[in-house]
């Protein structure tokens, strides 16, 4: 395997009130052709801030203060935005939550799927037409060519999300960002949507990057994972390995927050407390107001990403005490 | 047995579609279509299924939030759907609601202070301000918020924190029965668990009933004694939950289980993945309404309805699969 995205160093600032402030600070990660990543963390910690980034679709106020994203090697930091949409749409798709918000309501579903082709693969308005057809029926639409004369307000949650994965695969890209793409929508058609995921990816040897909250769908899914806290990666490693021996008090914390199908648990466990916002980041490490295990050192003083094993890293001073102790 | 607190008998409520400039009854909407279900006292029944399944009308139904369309709602014995306006306010003091959107339902212009006292006020609970005060401060200590934040404003506290304001205010009248709709549906697991843990003592401190809905399956089965499974304004299953999920019975129940991703990779299991969407309520398939989707539909499922019956003892369905 080789890396197809690396992101590394990367720290995103907003202008506030208060001036520039990160949301997310030092991230580094990467992504290997045909894997899939999973990011996960409670709503607030980064997520969506990281792939925006990542495809330079930051709100005016956002700007990359520090990093490098290296796409096939090349630089996207920096890139003009002539270059940036060759990119965009192309080697990199993007599916969002609430497909609504990206799909264009005046605009017919086969002329949307089909516009991609035609400004990346300079088809004409006929042949884009019939391979969006084709793409229709490739992410399981019924009935796609009356699908493609309608309007997305016609179509239910996981049509729509199905619509705009037929978007993302226009230009075959080898990267899809898919960010919380089932997370509006019921288990059963959530079924249905990761299953399709995971086909397309098999066929076409895309890698992904999945961002959820939900830690059954990293499960299911993902090869590797990074767990987001307040701005920063807390703990990454493959997805056997953090759910077998997971090392960041975070990621206990989430995982034992689950109420788990298969056991009868009289109470579940919690984190108190919540994610802190970018205005107000504590010093030291950001977990340990939330921490049941946070000493002095953690309140003072801010732990790197430690070794766990040899592909396991998490940011938490009680490894090193654990190393310290061997 | 002592009798239910609260018994739903086939209740109905159908939303008539209006069409052209006359507004014209086209047909309706059959979102609540024959649902029967008993909570005892100190119990908690779950309500799961699909959105737009008929699970928030149903709870808006049982309050008379909205007029039901047909059937009883017994309540301590007393159908409500007889109670006249005055009765049925007496009434609400017994049974409250808690919202999945705690942004929504609490009124921003609003202190804590008063969003918890003004239901207080509309039951005439209490003489003077500082006792309504003295409560208000009760309320937001047993929901585990602190009371010196009560004359802060809904947008000054985090999701979970609303969520239990919400709480706190349907527990200012000393109600006997929850309808929790959805009530940690928006929120994140760590928090989930927070307002699930809340809940759960509470009932056991207030010896409260709920009827908790939801859509997540593992959340319903965590709070539930017993789960009613909802398919297209219908009751499909229902039974004790640990029994549902080790063995369910109806083949919706089964879907919606097996599609619920499990939080261990190790875990791999063959998946039943349902085909299609939720079909319309105002045009619900013939026979069984299930049958478009069901891995196991024969022949009689396309044209007759499945009965309602005790499968097993204490576990009901409808299903031909049991004829
Ligand atoms: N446009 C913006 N302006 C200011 N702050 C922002 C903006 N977008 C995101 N943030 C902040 O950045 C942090 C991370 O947000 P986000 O990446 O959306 O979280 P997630 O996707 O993990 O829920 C949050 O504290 C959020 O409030
Ligand atoms: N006020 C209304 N008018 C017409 N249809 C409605 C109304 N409220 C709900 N419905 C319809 O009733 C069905 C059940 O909705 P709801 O009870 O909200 O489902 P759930 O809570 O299970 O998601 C849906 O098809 C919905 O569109
Ligand atoms: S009645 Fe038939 S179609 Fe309906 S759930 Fe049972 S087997 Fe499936
Ligand atoms: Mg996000
Ligand atoms: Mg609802």
């Amino acid at each position: 395997m080789s890396a197809l995205l690396e992101v590394s160093g990367l720290t995103t600032s907003f202008l506030t009130a208060s001036g520039y402030l990160p949301a997310i600070e030092d991230v580094s990660f990467v992504i290997e052709k045909g894997e899939t990543l999973g990011i996960v963390g409670e709503s607030g910690c980064g997520k969506s801030v990281t792939s925006l980034s990542i495809m330079q679709l930051l709100s005016v106020n956002g700007k990359i203060r520090e990093g490098t994203i290296l796409f096939e090697g090349k630089q996207l930091v920096g890139l003009k935005d002539a270059s940036m949409r060759k990119i965009r749409g192309n080697d990199i798709a993007m599916i969002f939550q609430e497909p609504m918000t990206s799909l264009n309501p005046v605009h017919k579903i086969g002329k949307q799927i089909g516009e991609s082709l035609r400004i990346h693969r300079g088809m004409s308005k006929e042949q884009s037409k019939r391979k969006a057809v084709d793409l229709l029926k490739l992410v399981g639409i019924p009935r796609a060519e009356d699908i493609a004369d309608e309007f997305p307000h016609r179509l239910s949650g996981g049509m729509r999300q199905r619509v705009m994965i037929a978007i993302a695969m226009a230009c075959d890209p080898k990267l899809l960002i898919a960010d919380e793409p089932t997370t509006a929508l019921d288990v059963t058609i959530q079924a249905q949507i990761l299953d399709l995921m995971r086909k397309l990816k098999a066929e076409r040897e895309m890698s992904i990057m999945l961002i959820t909250h939900d830690l059954g769908v990293v499960a299911e899914m993902c090869d590797r994972v990074v767990v987001m806290y307040a701005g920063k990666v807390v703990e990454q490693g493959p997805v056997r390995e953090i759910f077998r021996n997971p090392t960041h008090p975070y990621t206990i914390g989430l995982l034992n927050s689950i109420p788990r199908l298969e056991d009868r648990q009289q109470r579940l466990s919690s984190i108190a407390g919540n994610v802190p916002s970018i205005e107000v980041m504590p010093a030291g490490c950001r977990f340990a107001s939330r921490c049941p295990y946070a000493t002095q050192r953690c309140a003072d003083n801010e732990p790197s990403l430690l070794s766990v094993t040899e592909n396991h890293q998490a940011r938490c001073w009680l490894i090193d005490d654990k190393e310290v102790a061997m | 047995m002592s009798e239910p607190l609260l018994q739903v008998r086939n209740l109905k409520k159908y939303f008539p579609i209006r069409k052209g400039v006359m507004r014209r009854i086209a047909g309706q909407v059959r979102a609540v279509d024959g649902v029967s279900f008993e909570v005892a006292a100190g119990e908690t029944f779950g309500l799961v299924g699909e959105s737009g399944c008929g699970k928030s009308t149903a709870g808006r139904s049982i309050l008379r939030l909205i007029e039901p369309t047909a059937g009883q709602i017994l309540f301590n014995g007393r159908d409500i759907r007889k109670l006249k306006a005055g009765q049925m306010r007496l009434m609400r003091r017994e049974m409250q609601i808690v919202f999945q959107d705690p942004y929504a339902s609490l009124n921003p212009r609003y202190t804590v202070r008063q969003i918890l006292e003004e239901p207080m006020i509309i039951h005439s609970l209490f003489d003077s301000a500082a006792e309504r005060k003295k409560r208000a401060a009760e309320l937001l200590e047993t929901v585990g918020l602190s009371a010196s934040r009560m004359d802060r404003y809904p947008h000054e506290f985090s999701g979970g924190q609303r969520q239990r304001i919400g709480i706190a205010r349907a527990l200012a009248v000393d109600p006997k029965l929850i309808i929790a709709d959805e009530p940690v549906s928006a929120l994140d697991v760590s928090v989930q668990s927070q307002v699930l843990n809340l809940l759960d003592d509470l009932q056991k401190q207030l010896h409260l009933s709920y009827v908790f809905i939801a859509h997540d399956l593992s959340v319903v089965k965590h709070i539930s004694d017993r789960i009613g499974v909802m398919y297209l304004g219908q009751i499909v299953e229902l039974g004790d939950s640990d029994e549902l999920y080790e063995k369910p019975l109806h083949p919706y129940t089964q879907a919606l289980l097996s599609a619920v991703p499990i939080p261990n990779p190790e875990v791999k299991r063959e998946r039943i993945i349902l085909q299609g969407d939720l079909p319309s309520p105002a045009n619900p398939p013939k026979g069984c309404y299930f049958h478009p989707r069901c891995k196991d539909v024969m022949e009689i499922c396309r044209t007759q309805t499945p009965a309602w019956k005790e499968v097993e003892p204490g576990r009901f369905a409808a299903c031909h699969l049991y004829d």
